[in-house]
């Protein structure tokens, strides 16, 4: 579904992403976790082509776009339109747009990329908004709604636009921890359903509950990629334990008192102290 | 309150002789001309532009000499010579003042030291006018406030195009704006006779008389200039310097001698308020014009400026590089020399436009240049996520642009615009110079005749404050009907 062959790009002498190479079956999950500055967003930005990079072949279905000397053949950047009403984008930030209401920022791109048919798009609108669980916000304006469910409307609005391939960048870190919760059920729907999906996230019960791979970037390179579990409990690197260390929650009073999984700080502390996992 | 500003021509300091004291003591005589346009009146001498020359300034070295002091030009624009006389800005006019009722309703006049007639001046060739009756149904230039525009506007039935400088008239004459243009005489012989393309037409007729203006206190400064011109006469030092100045003909000596006094009218100022039934329809026609210019440059200035701020974000190099150059320079240059450049300086280039639409390109090209930098501002004031969340969508920069960047930048830009949309309103007098006749110039030709500028004032202001309110209250009523951001 994916194919990422020795991608390469730099600012200005400082090299974000250093021959990164990936590949993602379909339906198949994967889950990107780095320290910031590593690379995960600017990788996920060279895929829907909002940032162009300088080396390297990204395939997506069966679109190819190839690039050598940060330069793109005019065949290529003609395809840049066609990849990114496949590849559908959620931001950190929502970016829903603030003067349309919620049910105008899902049609907003079939009717105007695809010409679908007002009508039919208010119908499928609806029905994705009914599916994260907002069917009573149509008309609400993005500033009426809470992060939590502006973030639901704005996967709402990439679905419309029937992508094969999901891309989430840090989908919930804009967000009070009680909404979270929200965003998270509907992305793991979303799975379920057989989504493709690239997720860079911090959201570890997310990872360990629905990720098929997890990667592990730093200073722009895959150091380590493999089942979430085995990242969890033994990964390879040190590098990958030091960075778990830090945004797993810290060891916690309740921690064992349950049984593994009821509670998320319990079971990631589990899971790295190598107990019961 | 309101009458103490009214120029009333009678001043606190009733002083008869205040003046002409005073000028002894100085030694200086400051007489009022306007040497814009002058010839051959007063104008910089081209051969030295720092001094100037003209029948007049013979005139009033002469003068000056009978009173036994020296002569000073103090320049102020011809429309305000009597308004700045009565102010105190100079002890007396001196600059082709006709005697007439209105302007003797105002200041006192000496007897005349030039008889002047109207001449009528077409395109060589033109053979087809004699008589001034003849005008009637044409366009016919005339200079701004002088009295062949108020002898065609009392005929009626001519196309009166006002200009603020005979040098204008002539211009749009041989460029066909007009057919023919009435002028007094020694301007025509100054500046059409020695023109190929110009020629005179019919006699000379309607003898008129040029008096030195002095303020209506001033009896013995009016005495002693009236002394001064019978002996400059009497001498033959006046007909020495028509002579010089080819302004001689056989009539002025008997027409300066017969010469009776005009009356001065009986009432004094005209206020303009109380005849306010007469006076506010010709403001409103005025103001229709007005509205008329700044809606029409507006549009144009709001389209252009849009076009130029996206060229200016998104257009390929060298198209950024034309669009700054276009906002930098249109900024940075006077509205007035654009508009004197659009009308008069075009025409040389083949590219004749009325003055309306060279008002209507002037203000709106003028006002592009600001627009386009309240788009600019308004576009990148959105945040660069609204464009990459419509892109990833899978739509063109374009669309994007249309559907989500410009829709939230408008109503950001909407407060300045329409501030730009009321300065504009008032900027649209200057068109004016491109013998524009709107409110404001209306105005200033009922305050040189009626001299009430604060009752017209208080009217005009009520004009232009009546039109410029609702449109703040337009804009206010947009921006609330645009809002999106609920809390």
């Amino acid at each position: 579904m994916i194919s990422i062959e020795n991608l390469s790009k730099s600012f200005r002498h400082h090299e974000v992403l250093d021959n990164i190479s990936l590949k993602q079956d379909k339906a198949e999950v994967i889950v990107v976790i780095g320290p910031s500055g590593c690379g995960k967003t600017t990788l996920l930005r060279c895929l829907n082509q909002l940032e162009t990079f300088d080396e390297g072949k990204v395939t997506i279905g069966d679109i190819t776009i190839c690039a050598r000397h940060g330069h793109l053949s005019r065949a290529d950047r003609d395809k840049q339109l066609v990849l990114r009403s496949r590849v559908g984008m959620v931001f950190q930030s929502f970016n829903l747009f603030p003067h349309m209401t919620a049910v105008e920022n899902i049609i907003e791109a079939p009717v105007t990329v695809k010409e679908m048919s007002q009508a039919m798009a208010v119908k499928r609108a609806l029905d994705l908004l009914n599916k994260v669980g907002l069917e009573d916000k149509a008309d609400f304006y993005p500033s009426q709604l809470s992060g939590g469910q502006q973030q639901r409307v704005a996967i709402a609005r990439a679905l419309a636009m029937e992508p094969e391939v999901m891309l989430f960048d840090e989908p919930t870190s804009a967000l009070d921890p009680e909404l979270k919760e929200d965003v998270l059920r509907v992305m793991r729907a979303l799975a379920n359903e057989g989504m493709t999906m690239l997720v860079v996230t911090h959201e570890m019960s997310f990872a360990r509950d629905m990720a098929d791979r997890m990667v592990f970037m730093e200073k722009g390179r895959i150091l380590e990629e493999g089942p979430a579990d085995v990242m969890f409990r033994s990964p390879k690197h040190e590098r990958t334990r030091e960075f778990l260390k830090t945004i797993l929650p810290k060891k916690s009073f309740k921690a064992g008192n349950g049984k593994p999984g009821d509670s998320r700080q319990a079971t990631f502390e589990d899971l790295l102290s190598g107990g019961d996992g | 309150m309101a009458l103490s500003f009214l120029p009333a021509g009678v001043s606190a300091d009733d002083t008869p002789c205040a003046t002409i004291q005073e000028v002894e003591a100085r030694g200086v005589l400051r007489w009022g001309a306007d040497a814009e346009g002058g010839a051959p009146y007063v104008f910089p001498d081209p051969r030295n532009p720092k001094r100037y020359i003209g029948f007049e300034v013979d005139i009033a070295r002469a003068l000056a000499g009978r009173l036994g002091v020296r002569p000073q030009m103090v320049q102020n624009s011809w429309d305000g010579l009597v308004s700045a006389l009565d102010r105190g800005s100079f002890d007396i006019v001196l600059n082709g003042l006709e005697i007439t009722p209105e302007h003797l309703g105002q200041i006192a006049m000496s007897r005349p030291y030039y008889a002047y007639t109207q001449q009528i001046v077409v395109r060589k060739g033109d053979g087809s006018m004699r008589r001034v009756e003849d005008l009637k149904g044409l366009r016919v230039g005339v200079l701004s406030a002088s009295v062949a525009q108020r002898i065609l506007e009392g005929m009626g039935g001519v196309d009166v195009r006002v200009y603020p400088g005979n040098v204008e008239t002539c211009r749009d004459l041989k460029n066909k704006r007009i057919d023919a243009s009435l002028m007094d005489l020694p301007i025509a012989l100054h500046y059409a006779k020695p023109d190929p393309a110009l020629d005179f037409a019919g006699k000379p007729f309607a003898v008129g008389y040029y008096g030195v203006g002095v303020r209506k206190k001033d009896t013995k400064l009016l005495e002693a200039v009236d002394r001064a011109i019978a002996a400059l006469l009497a001498s033959g030092e006046l007909k020495r310097i028509y002579l010089k100045w080819g302004l001689w003909d056989a009539d002025q000596e008997r027409r300066l001698r017969r010469y009776s006094p005009v009356e001065p009218p009986k009432e004094g100022n005209v206020s303009t308020l109380r005849e306010w039934r007469t006076f506010l329809p010709l403001l409103l026609e005025g103001a229709v014009v007005t509205v008329e210019i700044s809606f029409l440059s507006m549009a144009l200035a709001i389209a252009l400026g849009l076009a130029l701020a996206l060229a200016k974000l998104f257009g390929v190099t060298p198209v950024r590089w034309a669009s700054t150059a276009y906002i930098e320079v249109f900024r940075g240059t006077p509205l007035l020399i654009q508009l004197y450049m659009i009308y008069y300086g075009l025409p040389n280039l083949g590219i004749r436009l009325s003055s309306f639409e060279a008002a209507v390109m002037g203000l709106g090209l003028n006002y592009a240049a600001y627009e386009a930098e309240n788009y600019r501002a308004g576009i990148q004031a959105i945040p660069e996520g609204q464009m990459e969340a419509a892109l990833s969508l899978g739509m063109t920069r374009w669309q994007a642009l249309r559907r989500v960047v410009l829709p939230q930048a408008v109503r950001i830009v909407i407060p300045p615009i329409s501030n730009d949309f009321i300065a504009l309103f008032k900027d649209s007098s200057l068109v004016s110079v491109i013998t524009m006749v709107e409110l404001t110039k209306v105005y200033g030709m009922l305050a040189t005749t009626t001299y009430d500028y604060m009752g017209l004032g208080l009217m005009t202001a009520a004009i232009y404050l009546a039109l410029s309110y609702p449109a703040s209250l337009a804009a206010k009523f947009i921006e609330r009907k645009l809002r999106y951001d609920f809390d």
